[in-house]
C-alpha cells in the first residue's frame, strides 16, 4: 500500500519536472530566436521594407541634375532665395551649359512633359492650352518640380520677347493659381522665361504633345510656347 | 481489479493520452509565436504527423490568435495560454489512471475521485471553448477538437472508475478510502499551476522590441491628407492602410474589439498598394485601391462608414477589383451616390497624389498596415498576439513622457 503512493509520488514529481523542463525549452527557444533575430530555421528573418520614396526616373542622369539643381537653387525654389524665377542671362550662367545642350537634356521628357502654344505677340491662355497645364499638373506622380520653360520666337525685338516669354511664363502660372490653390505651388513650380536669347527649340519639338494638335507648327510656332513638366528625379 | 475497472481506467488514459498530445501540440505552436515571428501551425487530427494545409491552418489560427487562446495578454506578450494548464491536468490524469493501473488501483476511490474531478474540468472548459469558438469566432480548430474529444473520454473513464470504486465484489480487497485524494489535489495543483509559472518567469522582457519599432516623423498637413475615423479619445492614432488589403481588415476588427480602442481618437492615410496611382510599386498588390482610396478620400468625414462597406466586402472586391474595377464602381456609386462626381475629378486626384507624397515626408515604410500611437509605432510583430501587451506599453510609454 505504502510502495504504491510513494511510486505515485516519484511518478508525479518526475513527470512534473519533464513538463517543467518542456515548458521552459519551449519559452527560452523562442526567446533565443528572438534575440537574435532568427527564425525557427536558422534564418534571419528582419527584411528592411521599402520605404515610401519619390520618383527617380532612367534619365535622372547626373548631368541632369546638376543642372536641376543649380536652377532650382538659383531661381527660388530650393533654399533661401526669394527671388521667383530665372531670365535668360541668369540660366545662361547658371546652367553653365550650350543651348544645344540644354534642349538635349530636357529631350528624355518627351513623354512626361507638354508644350503651351501662344499665338504671335500674346501671352493669354486658349481653353486647350488650359486644360493641357490642368491634365499636366494633374499627373504629378511622384515627381516634386514642375517646370515652366517658357520662350519667344525670333521676331520683334529681343526686349519685347523677353517680356513676352516672361508674361507666358507668368500665365502657366497663375493658372495653376487660380485652378488649383496649391499652397506649396511656390516651392514646386521651377519658373524659366528664356526669351528669344537662349535655347531656341529646334522643329522637331513640334511632334511633343501640344495645345494645338494636327495644327501646322514651325520653328517660330514651337518657340512662342512653354514647356511644362513634371521632373521625376530625386535632386 | 475487476476487469471493468481496468477498462474504465484504460478509458481514462486513452482520453488524458488524447488529451495531453493535442494540448501540447496547441501550446508548441503557441510558444513558437513567442518570438513574435509568423509559424506553420498544426491543425489536424494527427498533430506532428499530417502536414496541415493554408486552408486548413485558418480555422486552428483564428482560434490561436483570438483574445480567448490565453489570459492576461496585457500583462505578458501573447499572454498564457489556456491550453498551457490544461497539458498539466491532462498530463497528471494520464499519471495517476497508468499508476492505478499498475497497482491495481482500480477501486481506489481517491484515483477515481481525482479522474473524476480532472475530466469534469476538462469537459466543463471544453463546453466553454466549444461555444465560443461556435458563437464568436465561428470556427472549429482540429487542435481543439481533439482536446474536446480527449477530455468526454478522460471524463468518461475517470466518473466510471468512480462509480466502480464504490460497488466492490463480494471478497474483493477494501478499494482504499477518499483521505489520500487531498494528496492527489495537491498533485493536479502542481501539475497545473507549476508550468504556468515557469512559463511567465521564462518569458523574455519585450519592452525594447515593443518600443523600439520606430516613431512617426512630423511634418507638416498642409492638403488635409488624412481622414478622420473616430473623433472622441485621448490618443492620437494614424492608421496607414490600403483598403483592399486583408490584414488591414483583421487588424482593424481586432483592434476595434479591444477596450482600448476607445482611448483612441483615430485617422487614417491611406496607402493604396496598387501601381495605378502609386508611382512607388511596379505591381499592383492590390488593384482597385487607388479607386477605392479616392472614394475614401471622397467621403470625408464620413470615411468611417464607406471604409467599413469596403472591409464588409473586401473579399468581393479584390476579386472582382483584379478583373473588372467597374463593377467595384457600380456597388459603391450604388451605396455611396454622392462619391460619383468626385472619385474621378482632377482635384482628387491631386489629392491622392498629395496622400502618397505626405507617406513620403514621413519616411512610412511601403507595407500595411501600420498604426502610430501618439507618434509611436506599433510593430508589425505585434499586430495579433502581443496587440494587447504592446498597446499597454505604448500608452504607458506616453505617460512617461
Amino acid at each position: 500500500m505504502k510502495t504504491a503512493w510513494i511510486v505515485n509520488i516519484a511518478a508525479a514529481i518526475l513527470f512534473l519536472i519533464l513538463s517543467l523542463l518542456t515548458v521552459k525549452d519551449m519559452v527560452t527557444s523562442a526567446g533565443e530566436r528572438l534575440e537574435k533575430g532568427v527564425a525557427d530555421t536558422g534564418d534571419a528573418v528582419k527584411k528592411n521594407p521599402q520605404i515610401a520614396s519619390l520618383s527617380e526616373v532612367e534619365y535622372c542622369n547626373e548631368h541632369l541634375k546638376t543642372v536641376l539643381r543649380r536652377v532650382l537653387e538659383n531661381c527660388g525654389l530650393i533654399g533661401a532665395g526669394s527671388r521667383r524665377g530665372c531670365q535668360p542671362d541668369d540660366v545662361k550662367k547658371i546652367t553653365m551649359i550650350s543651348d544645344d545642350d540644354f534642349n538635349t537634356l530636357f529631350k528624355p521628357l518627351s513623354k512626361r512633359a507638354a508644350i503651351v502654344l501662344f499665338d504671335k505677340g500674346k501671352s493669354d491662355l486658349t481653353e486647350e492650352a488650359a486644360k493641357l497645364i490642368e491634365e499636366n499638373w494633374t499627373d504629378q506622380k511622384g515627381a516634386s518640380f514642375f517646370f515652366v520653360v517658357a520662350r519667344a520666337s525670333t521676331d520683334g525685338p529681343t526686349e519685347l520677347n523677353r517680356v513676352l516669354s516672361h508674361k507666358r511664363a507668368n500665365s502657366a502660372l497663375f493658372h495653376l493659381h487660380e485652378k488649383f490653390k496649391d499652397p506649396d505651388l511656390e516651392q514646386k513650380v521651377g519658373l524659366l522665361w528664356l526669351g528669344e536669347e537662349f535655347a531656341q527649340l529646334p522643329e522637331e519639338f513640334c511632334a511633343w504633345n501640344n495645345s494645338r494638335k494636327g495644327q501646322p507648327c514651325t520653328v517660330e510656332d514651337i518657340n512662342r510656347s512653354v514647356v511644362i513638366s513634371w521632373i521625376d528625379c530625386r535632386i | 481489479m475487476k476487469t471493468k475497472s481496468t477498462l474504465f481506467l484504460i478509458l481514462a488514459a486513452l482520453g488524458a493520452l488524447i488529451g495531453l498530445i493535442f494540448s501540447y501540440f496547441s501550446t508548441a505552436d503557441f510558444a513558437k509565436h513567442l518570438d513574435r515571428q509568423i509559424h506553420t501551425i498544426n491543425c489536424s487530427l494527427l498533430p506532428g504527423i499530417e502536414e496541415t494545409g493554408l486552408a486548413e491552418e485558418s480555422g486552428c489560427r483564428t482560434a490561436m490568435m483570438s483574445e480567448y487562446s490565453s489570459l492576461w495578454r496585457e500583462k505578458y506578450w501573447g499572454g498564457l495560454p489556456v491550453s498551457l494548464p490544461s497539458v498539466g491536468i491532462f498530463l497528471f490524469a494520464l499519471v495517476t489512471a497508468l499508476w492505478a493501473l499498475l497497482f491495481k488501483r482500480g477501486g481506489e476511490k481517491s484515483a477515481g475521485l481525482a479522474l473524476a474531478v480532472t475530466g469534469l474540468i476538462t469537459v466543463g472548459a471544453s463546453i466553454f471553448f466549444f461555444f465560443v469558438s461556435m458563437e464568436k469566432l465561428q470556427v472549429l480548430c482540429k487542435v481543439c477538437a481533439g482536446i474536446y474529444l480527449g477530455s468526454v473520454i478522460l471524463f468518461v473513464g475517470g466518473l466510471l472508475t468512480l462509480i466502480g470504486s464504490f460497488k466492490r465484489d463480494e471478497g474483493e480487497p477494501e478499494g482504499g478510502t477518499i483521505w489520500k485524494f487531498p494528496l492527489l489535489l495537491v498533485q493536479l495543483a502542481l501539475f497545473t499551476f507549476l508550468p504556468v509559472y515557469v512559463y511567465t518567469k521564462s518569458l523574455p522582457d519585450y519592452d525594447k522590441y515593443v518600443l523600439g519599432c520606430g516613431d512617426l516623423k512630423q511634418a507638416e498637413d498642409k492638403y488635409n491628407v488624412f481622414l478622420p475615423i473616430k473623433g472622441d479619445g485621448s490618443k492620437d492614432a494614424v492608421f496607414i492602410i490600403d483598403p483592399l488589403c486583408p490584414a488591414c481588415k483583421v487588424f482593424h476588427a481586432r483592434l476595434k474589439a479591444l477596450p482600448e480602442y476607445s482611448d483612441l481618437k483615430a485617422k487614417i492615410l491611406l496607402l493604396p498598394l496598387d501601381k495605378e496611382c502609386n508611382w512607388m510599386l511596379s505591381d499592383s498588390l492590390h488593384p482597385g485601391a487607388c479607386f477605392l482610396s479616392k472614394a475614401l478620400l471622397c467621403a470625408k468625414e464620413n470615411a468611417s462608414q464607406v471604409l467599413d462597406f469596403i472591409y464588409d466586402n473586401q473579399e468581393e472586391f479584390r476579386v472582382t477589383a483584379t478583373g473588372d474595377i467597374n463593377k467595384v464602381r457600380s456597388r459603391v456609386f450604388e451605396k455611396f451616390p454622392g462619391l460619383n462626381e468626385c472619385v474621378d475629378s482632377k482635384q482628387t486626384k491631386i489629392l491622392m497624389n498629395n496622400v502618397l507624397h505626405h507617406a513620403v515626408k514621413l519616411s512610412l515604410p511601403l507595407l500595411t498596415p501600420q498604426l502610430y500611437i501618439d507618434g509611436k509605432r506599433l510593430c508589425d510583430e505585434d499586430t495579433d498576439l502581443g496587440l494587447k501587451y504592446a498597446l499597454k506599453k505604448i500608452f504607458e510609454n506616453k505617460r512617461e513622457k
